[in-house]
């Protein structure tokens, strides 16, 4: 395996190949800088181009893409406390806190940083999980699914900040929200009132711009400051860099919580920023998590890069795409003449290896080149709030209006939009809504699929017991986590 | 500075776009007076799917087989289970012939059964490509053994995963019926790539996959002894006989199964509505339209480029890997059976509309 990553390696190196990736880049960090854009947009956006491509030069294109949006979504998440895809929502808790204080370059510094280690952790995962992805993938049957989704949900009590009560109740109104549509396991369709539109559900892009950043909007326009009250910005990129280094242990633990969400299927990496923020609260002893603790950024950017490397192998090994990128990316390979499945690791390995490479390689590239727009871009945060609505509204219009090129969308953004205005005024999480509405359809399914398939057997499943001991743990023991992380982490400091 | 950040964008995007425009012949996103320099393909998918990788990879030879060689791009509408899509096709789309509609078996099912969110009458329209797929059920090693012995003799139902009783698994769901199969369908799975998870988990016993899957992903299982194929569920023949699929032709259909285990042929509405719901959903899986009050030269032009792209020694290499080697259908040919696969009787219809309402409790017609 190692010769065959050294001549993965060379392939990928080749010059002609390399620009591609560079382009990839390129157009992975602008998608990811648009709010409203997400990686489904860029694949979209590049599929019409592969067909026919040298499979090793789509790779580079599609890859290079898809693993640097995570790095440059972080842009408008600190500087606007917009997120710039629905992967670094958790990245506003503190980045923007931070930006308002003036450090937003800190912030981005230690974000791009931990993106890139993310990354290429996620890279190096995908690699060694390689010979072990079929027993693993298979350990995960519906009942542990479900039970994921409860650890998923559970992160609403630990978002919830002051009131429990509070976010429990968002987390409901998000389950709701998620369960207009199509029923998932059963053939009936729910709050649809008849329309079409609402048949398919409400999109998780335009719930999530909607929920953030339209309050940002309103409050800009009616308080008519700019982000940044300090006169100058203060604090280095290099700063955050180092700040990042000394948060070695929270940077890695975050990563691999990204791989592993990312790399189960059916559970959707669009939380994973938020469970690595939840873990990361519990664990990071002294924390001012909320506002503006540097590790709250560091934390969620690590591991929604690293989600990409873990969300590969479900996609290239077994066909089932864990998310919108990774469907598309599927069918891209189809048109370059390759299928994805069991043949990734035997005949198509190189490509496979490929992949790996270009993942780490984007991830270092794209973070450097973050890492250089850093000065010219945080200015943006000194733009008097009124100046800036305007061109933010037109990009966050057009990113709703993308997700289906419907007027449904619209709609949904002004009122979901609304309803994410009056939680600020009256001081409500909206984590926790976003959360409940991401699961709502997956809890459901897996639920139900248990249940059809075993009654109640499955609830003494290994797995399932050791799932609900850390939920418990979780909810309760938080304060022995603390302990034991003040042990290990006793460098970390903000 | 906003004013920088806007332009750097600009920029890239620019420049991205360029450098790759050469290597591509649809030229998507060039915009042209409509008509018939630019036809658009309306895909009722969202991009990246199996119906949208369909259109794409027939743009290219619209382009080239076309006389005037038209630029060709695809345009995607999904929502509403590709009805949304299909629907704006068929009432707000020119009907000029400059656009196309790309349909599957996702369409064709709904508008077989009448269900209410329909809005479109292929009746109304020309089809002018059609491509067959097939599907392999499958079972453990140990469960197809008894299968073969006596498929009457499962005291536990088979565990069937699915995705929903109105999809492609009707067809599998009426073989089952047919062959009178003791089994449990549990319905909700997120696709077919996690239906066949759970078989390798032992959560199901009992599945289908689609010709292209099935050969990248059950044969190896297959081949290390897990899973043993059972059946395919067959192809509609010009005269409308269930035959064995060009695919698969050492695999049995459902009628030679039938008789292996009964001692004679099927009979009755449930074999009937199996076979028409095989022809529209498989061996029409996905099919090409243009409205049928297009310009008559217009649609001439369309179908000789059709019987062009058949020919082309490029399109024939290429389809082996993207149309899984199944040849596609034009002409008279795909007339005729598309004549025969949705002329769909009274009592086919309401015996699925009854056998959904019965067994999953879906009124179809008040989808």
């Amino acid at each position: 395996m190692i010769e065959s990553a050294i001549e993965a390696l060379t392939i990928v190196l080749d010059p002609s190949r390399l620009i591609y990736m560079f382009l990839g880049i390129g157009i992975g960090i602008i998608v990811g800088l648009l709010p409203g854009l997400s990686g489904t947009v860029g694949m979209a956006l590049l599929l019409p181009f592969v067909f026919g491509m040298d499979p090793y030069v789509g790779i580079a294109l599609l890859i290079g893409m898809v693993a640097v949006i995570q790095t440059g979504d972080t842009f408008p998440s600190v500087l606007l406390g917009i997120p710039g895809t629905s992967g670094s929502q958790a990245t506003i808790m503190d980045g923007y806190p931070l930006a308002q204080q003036g450090k937003a370059a800190k912030a981005m510094g230690a974000a791009f940083f931990s993106s890139l280690v993310g990354g290429v952790i996620g890279g190096i995962a995908l690699f060694l999980t390689i010979p072990f992805a079929e027993p693993l993938i298979t350990a995960f049957s519906s009942p542990e699914l479900f039970m994921l989704t409860m650890l998923g949900l559970s992160m609403t009590g630990l978002l919830a900040g002051k009131s429990v009560f509070k976010g429990i109740l968002a987390g409901l109104v998000g389950l709701l929200l998620g369960a207009i549509g199509s029923a998932p396991a059963v053939p009936e369709y729910r709050y649809t009132f008849d329309s079409l539109y609402l048949t398919q559900g409400l999109s998780l892009p335009v719930v999530a711009m909607a929920i953030f950043a339209f309050p940002i909007i309103i409050t800009m326009l009616t308080d008519k400051k700019k982000v940044t009250e300090a006169a100058k910005l203060e604090g280095g990129a290099l700063q955050g860099v180092m700040t990042s280094l000394k948060n070695k242990f929270l940077m890695a633990r975050s990563a691999v919580v990204g791989v592993i969400i990312g790399f189960i299927p059916g559970l959707g990496g669009s939380v994973v920023d938020w469970i690595a923020y939840g873990f990361g609260k519990k664990t990071v002893k002294n924390n001012t998590f909320g506002e503006g603790d540097i590790r709250g950024v560091i934390a969620p950017e690590s591991a929604n890069n690293a989600k990409e490397g873990g969300s590969m192998i479900p996609t290239l090994l077994f066909g089932i795409p864990g998310s919108g990128t990774t469907a598309i990316l599927l069918g891209g390979l189809t048109l370059m003449g390759l299928e994805a499945g069991p043949s990734m690791i035997t005949t198509n390995l190189d490509v496979t290896l490929s992949i790996v490479w270009t993942l780490v390689f984007a991830n270092i590239f794209g973070a450097i080149l973050c890492l250089m727009l850093i000065r010219p871009i945080s200015k943006l945060s000194t733009i008097s709030g009124e100046l800036i609505v305007p061109f933010l509204l037109v990009l966050l219009v057009i990113g709703a209006y993308q997700s289906s090129l419907s007027w449904g969308d619209l709609v949904v953004f002004v009122l979901i939009g609304l309803f994410g205005y009056v939680m600020t005024i009256l001081d409500w999480p909206r984590p926790p809504l976003l959360i409940g509405f991401v699961l709502a359809m997956s809890a459901e399914r897996y639920y139900w699929i248990s249940i059809e398939r075993y009654g109640w057997e499955w609830i003494t499943n290994p797995l399932v017991i050791v799932l609900a001991v850390v939920i418990l743990v979780l909810l309760t023991g938080g304060a022995i986590m603390k302990r034991f992380s003040q042990k290990v982490e006793s460098g970390g400091e903000s | 500075m906003k004013k920088l950040f806007l332009m750097i964008s600009i920029i890239f995007l620019c420049g991205a776009l360029m450098a790759l425009n050469p290597l591509t012949t649809n030229g998507s996103g060039e915009e042209e007076p409509a008509g018939h320099n630019l036809l658009t393909f309306v895909v009722p998918f969202e991009a990246g799917g199996g119906t949208d990788i369909f259109g794409r990879f027939f743009t290219p030879y619209f382009s080239d087989q076309l006389e005037g060689n038209p630029l060709v791009q695809v345009e995607n509408i999904p929502g509403g289970a590709s009805i949304t899509g299909t629907n704006e096709y068929a009432q707000a789309k020119p009907k000029d012939g400059s656009h196309l509609l790309t349909s599957s078996a996702s369409s064709h099912i709904p508008y077989m059964l009448d269900q209410s969110s329909v809005d479109y009458d292929f009746k109304g329209m020309k089809p002018i490509i059609g491509s067959p797929m097939g599907g392999v059920v499958y079972s453990t090693p140990e469960k197809a053994e008894q299968f073969k012995e006596d498929l009457t003799s499962f005291e536990e139902p088979l565990y069937y995963a699915g995705i929903s009783p109105s999809g492609l698994d009707l067809v599998t769901l009426l073989s089952y019926e047919v062959l009178d199969l003791n089994f449990h369908g549990v319905l909700g799975y997120g696709g077919r790539g996690p239906s066949r998870v759970a078989f390798e988990q032992g959560e199901s016993n009992l599945d289908y996959q689609t010709t292209s899957a099935y050969n990248n992903n059950v044969k190896p299982l297959v081949e290390n002894g897990t899973a043993e194929p059972l059946y395919s569920l067959g192809q509609i023949d010009e005269n409308g006989n269930l035959v064995r699929d060009p695919q698969f032709p050492e695999l049995p259909t459902v009628e030679e199964v039938y008789i292996d285990q009964y001692g004679e042929a099927p009979t009755g509405e449930v074999w009937e509505a199996y076979k028409q719901m095989v022809n529209a959903a498989y061996t029409l899986n996905k099919v090409i339209w243009v409205h049928e009050d297009a310009p008559v030269e217009s649609i001439a032009r369309l179908q000789d480029g059709a019987e062009g792209i058949k020919q082309d020694a490029d399109f024939i290499e290429n389809a082996e890997v993207v149309l899984e080697g199944y040849e596609v259908l034009t002409g008279d040919a795909l007339q005729k059976q598309i004549d025969e696969a949705f002329n769909v009787s009274d009592s086919s219809k309401n015996l699925i509309q009854a056998y959904l309402l019965e067994k999953y409790d879906l009124d179809i017609t008040e989808l």
